[in-house]
């Protein structure tokens, strides 16, 4: 199980590793949100495996997960939305004013 | 003792009251700061006595307990030496400074900048933590580049403040790394504690790198050869400044720090040849440049360069008798180089220059500032009867006890050639200003008035005071001195007639030299002058700075390009070298510790993720990529559910909705994938770089899972939810309580996205 998660987790990573390396933003922004599912997978592998019950108290045996890093990737979630939200629009309003979505044109440009 | 941090900190509270009450008091500030100052000298005085007497006078602030380093305040008779030079004459220059500096001037950022200097310059000498001493010397330096740099419109000052800067802050960094490894041998910072440990130090197989990364410090600071090169530039100072930092105090430092150390790092060959070596070498270059000038600052910026190399040249011998007459010479040289200053700025303040080519026969004009010269100038020739004759005779007298191979020949006469040249350019001052033709320079002059008479009054009359009752002095601050400097008590025995012997017959040679060499002043100084056109220190400095900033352009502009693929491939690359060397330097282990066989459902959940991903990536057209991403984050959320975390798949599916929506409205209107014009090349090197990543990632998640290298603070939440929080579900009374105001932030940051998406949506177009 770890092995496998762990390299769903790599491969996450490297793809979106790959995708804000292009030229085209959208593919950057694209590559971003891969990235950040990845690292949403590894905060909560890193709370381990030795639970076996989602951690709402309650009756009945059984080992609680580590609520912690659950409670970080929460945030990091929402945060993540926030920031794909904004440069979503912004890369939309760039191309709207300036005609190109290539991250080496876009650079060249001024005001 | 409370008055000690009184006396550390009054200088830097008068500094900071300096620019407000400059409002008031108009030009009358520089008053202000010389009460300061005279304050500060009055209350070291009342330390004299206890101090004379044998004690160390301490305070301790507790300042950083988990490094064991405490700001101890520390007096005993070398520290308070020091700090009775620097008020005492911070008190006198400053007085005087009020008359030197133009009334249109801005005294209040003047004496605010002196001021700041002189509590930095009392804190190098009063503090007992290598650190805080440290903080402090690096203060003077960055003060000292402030008074250079006072005249900031010219062109020549910044240079000169810029080049004092990176000498004296270079040799700091030096330093810096040599306390390291004065605390990695002692363990400790306190400088108490590491002077005890002298015979551990030298034991050390640290001993030389300590020895002379330190060292670099203090020749830097005290400018020593072949750093001396700051000390002409910075004579671009206005006068008071070079008098005060330039000659009393701040180059006084490095020399401080020598004594400071000598019981821990002195008594060694390599102390000798290395300390007393660049001192000696410097004593004869300084003199030999000083021969060689037209400006009066700048010769006196190159005696003052010799001077101090022959302090540590004495400090360098490591002797008893060595430290003695070094620090006797130092009081002598504070005397009549401060004093010798100020006479040179009354010279160029009454007569608008202070090129010897432009002076001549002002004794007439300027009596008073030529009998100040005129002393002054004889304690530094090291005639009698002033304080500068009993301690080169001293000098003399210590080198000839030198007992190592060759230093016992070579030292003593490095020694009369450079006080014949001492001798030759105190002459050439003294005739070629006040005697011989008068010259023609700008201004008419006359005598410089009363008010900025006293000061250079004051310090030409404690030449003869220091030479005819040497053993006052003795008693008083020099005892002391030299019994803090070696740790034990030292036999004093001053005296003006030391009888016929070698001292004294060296003294003949030296003013016979000196007389032999002065004649030949003029094509001295048109020899060095064709030779430095040619061949200097000060080319090399400029030409690596040169070097050193293209090159840093270079490198910033190959780094700092502007393109976020060459940012991310710098950390890219740098993030997987870092996490492979240490994987195969450390040989971890990649078998994940627990092992739990995956059920079918999983397994099935984990491939179609994988290969979803990566058809992101092989997507052709933006509408497809994007529904496949959504594809991804719908199966992250399903995840989540497997991982048992129930809130985040909810949260997930939720948001990865919105998201694609979002998606889907703006990717209508954006054009679609070109195909890239990368080349093969570097497709294959992206390639790489993010398998390279990717690989990296799962290798810290094989490595790590489940490790438990620190305990989980879990137990605590799973505990306290229900009695503390309120609720079950764990995972939201830590958010909406236990980490309530993470959540605040939280909130706040989703609020300042959706003002910006709206701030764009709602901007009309304007192309």
């Amino acid at each position: 199980m770890t092995t496998l998660l762990a390299v769903t987790i790599g491969v996450l990573f490297g793809t979106g590793a790959f995708l804000v390396l292009r030229r085209n933003a959208l593919k950057v922004i694209i590559g971003l949100s891969l990235i950040s599912h990845g690292a949403n997978l590894l905060l909560v592998t890193s709370g381990g495996f030795a639970g076996n019950r989602p951690p709402i108290i309650g009756p009945g045996g059984g080992v609680y997960v580590d609520p912690l890093p659950q409670a970080l990737v929460l945030t990091a979630i929402v945060i993540s939305f926030g920031m794909t939200a904004f440069m979503v629009t912004l890369l939309y309003r760039l191309y709207r004013r300036t005609g190109t979505v290539d991250m080496d044109q876009i650079r060249g440009l001024k005001g | 003792m409370i008055l000690l941090p009184v006396v550390l900190f009054a200088p830097f509270v008068g500094a900071a009251l300096t620019p407000l009450l400059a409002r008031y008091l108009g030009r009358r500030i520089g008053w202000w700061a010389a009460a300061v100052a005279l304050g500060n000298t009055l209350a070291l005085l009342t330390l004299l006595p206890s101090v004379v007497h044998g004690d160390t006078l301490r305070f301790t602030i507790p300042w950083v307990p988990l490094l064991n380093a405490d700001l101890t305040i520390l007096v005993d008779g070398l520290s308070l030496f020091f700090a009775l030079l620097i008020s005492f004459a911070g008190c006198l220059i400053m007085a005087y400074g009020r008359f030197y500096l133009d009334p249109r001037e801005e005294h209040g950022k003047f004496f605010a900048y002196m001021l700041l200097f002189m509590g930095s310059m009392l804190g190098v000498v009063l503090i007992g933590n290598l650190i805080a001493l440290f903080v402090f010397w690096e203060l003077t330096s960055f003060s000292s580049f402030l008074l250079i740099g006072f005249w900031d419109r010219r062109e020549a000052s910044r240079y000169g403040a810029t080049k004092a800067l990176l000498i004296t802050a270079g040799g700091g960094m030096a330093m810096l790394i040599g306390f390291i490894l004065l605390q990695q041998v002692t363990g400790s910072w306190d400088l108490e504690t590491i002077l005890r440990q002298g015979d551990l130090i030298r034991a050390s197989s640290l001993y030389l790198p300590i020895l002379g990364l330190v060292f670099l410090g203090c020749m830097t600071k005290s400018a020593q050869t072949p750093f001396h090169i700051w000390l002409p530039n910075a004579m671009e100072a206005p006068t008071p400044v070079s008098a005060y930092l330039h000659s009393a105090t701040m180059v006084k430092a490095g020399l401080y720090l020598v004594a400071r150390l000598h019981p821990a790092l002195s008594g060694t060959e390599a102390w000798l040849y290395l300390v007393g070596g660049v001192g000696i070498l410097t004593l004869c270059v300084g003199g030999f440049l000083a021969l060689g000038q037209d400006d009066l600052k700048a010769l006196l910026a190159y005696s003052t360069v010799s001077q101090l190399g022959l302090i540590m040249a004495l400090y360098g011998l490591g002797t008893s008798a060595g430290v003695v007459a070094g620090s006797f010479h130092l009081m002598n040289h504070a005397a009549f180089k401060a004093g010798l200053f100020l006479c040179v700025g009354m010279v160029e303040h009454e007569t608008g220059t202070r090129r010897l080519s432009q002076l001549g026969g002002l004794w007439r004009a300027m009596p008073w500032t030529a009998v100040f010269t005129l002393v002054s100038a004889a304690a530094m020739a090291g005639l009698p009867p002033f304080g500068g004759f009993v301690s080169k005779e001293l000098f003399y007298g210590a080198t000839l006890d030198v007992n190592a191979g060759g230093a016992r020949i070579l030292f003593p006469i490095l020694a009369v050639a450079g006080s014949a040249l001492t001798f030759a350019y105190s002459l050439r001052l003294v005739y070629g200003v006040f005697f011989g033709r008068p010259g023609k320079p700008p201004k008419h002059p006359h005598e410089a008035p009363l008010g900025m008479r006293w000061s250079p009054l004051i310090l030409a009359a404690l030449n003869p005071l220091l030479g005819l009752w040497p053993n006052s002095v003795g008693h008083f601050l020099l005892g002391p001195m030299a019994a803090a400097i070696l740790r034990h008590g030292a036999e004093i025995h001053l005296a003006l007639w030391h009888g016929f012997g070698w001292p004294l017959l060296m003294s003949a040679m030296t003013i016979a030299a000196g007389l032999f060499i002065y004649p030949a002043r003029s094509r001295i100084q048109h020899w060095q002058e064709e030779v430095f056109s040619r061949l200097s220190l000060d080319a090399i400095y400029d030409g690596s700075l040169r070097v050193l900033s293209q090159s840093g352009r270079g490198v910033s502009l190959s780094l700092q390009s502007g393109f976020l693929r060459r940012y991310l491939l710098w950390i890219f690359s740098f993030l997987s070298l870092v996490v492979f060397s240490t994987f195969i330097w450390d040989r971890v282990s990649l078998l994940p510790a627990e092992a739990r066989s995956v059920l079918s459902y999983e397994g099935i959940l984990l491939i179609l993720t994988l290969v979803t991903s990566i058809a992101v990536v092989l997507a052709p057209r933006p509408l497809p990529a994007v529904i496949l991403l959504g594809g991804v984050g719908y199966l992250v959320g399903i995840l989540f559910i497997v991982l048992y975390a129930p809130d985040l798949a909810l949260t997930q599916i939720l948001i990865e909705t919105v998201s694609l929506i979002l998606f889907l409205l703006v990717i209508y209107r954006l054009p679609p994938f070109i195909p890239e014009q990368a080349s093969r090349g570097r497709l294959l090197r992206d390639g790489l770089l993010a398998t390279a990543v990717g690989g990296a990632v799962a290798a810290v998640i094989l490595a790590t899972a489940g490790q438990g290298y620190f305990p989980s603070i879990a137990e605590f939440f799973l505990r306290e939810s229900v009695p503390g929080g309120g609720g079950r579900n764990v995972v939201n009374v830590i958010l909406i309580d236990f980490r309530g105001y993470d959540t605040l932030g939280e909130v706040t940051v989703l609020a300042i996205a959706l003002l910006g998406v709206y701030t764009l949506l709602a901007k009309k177009d304007t192309r």
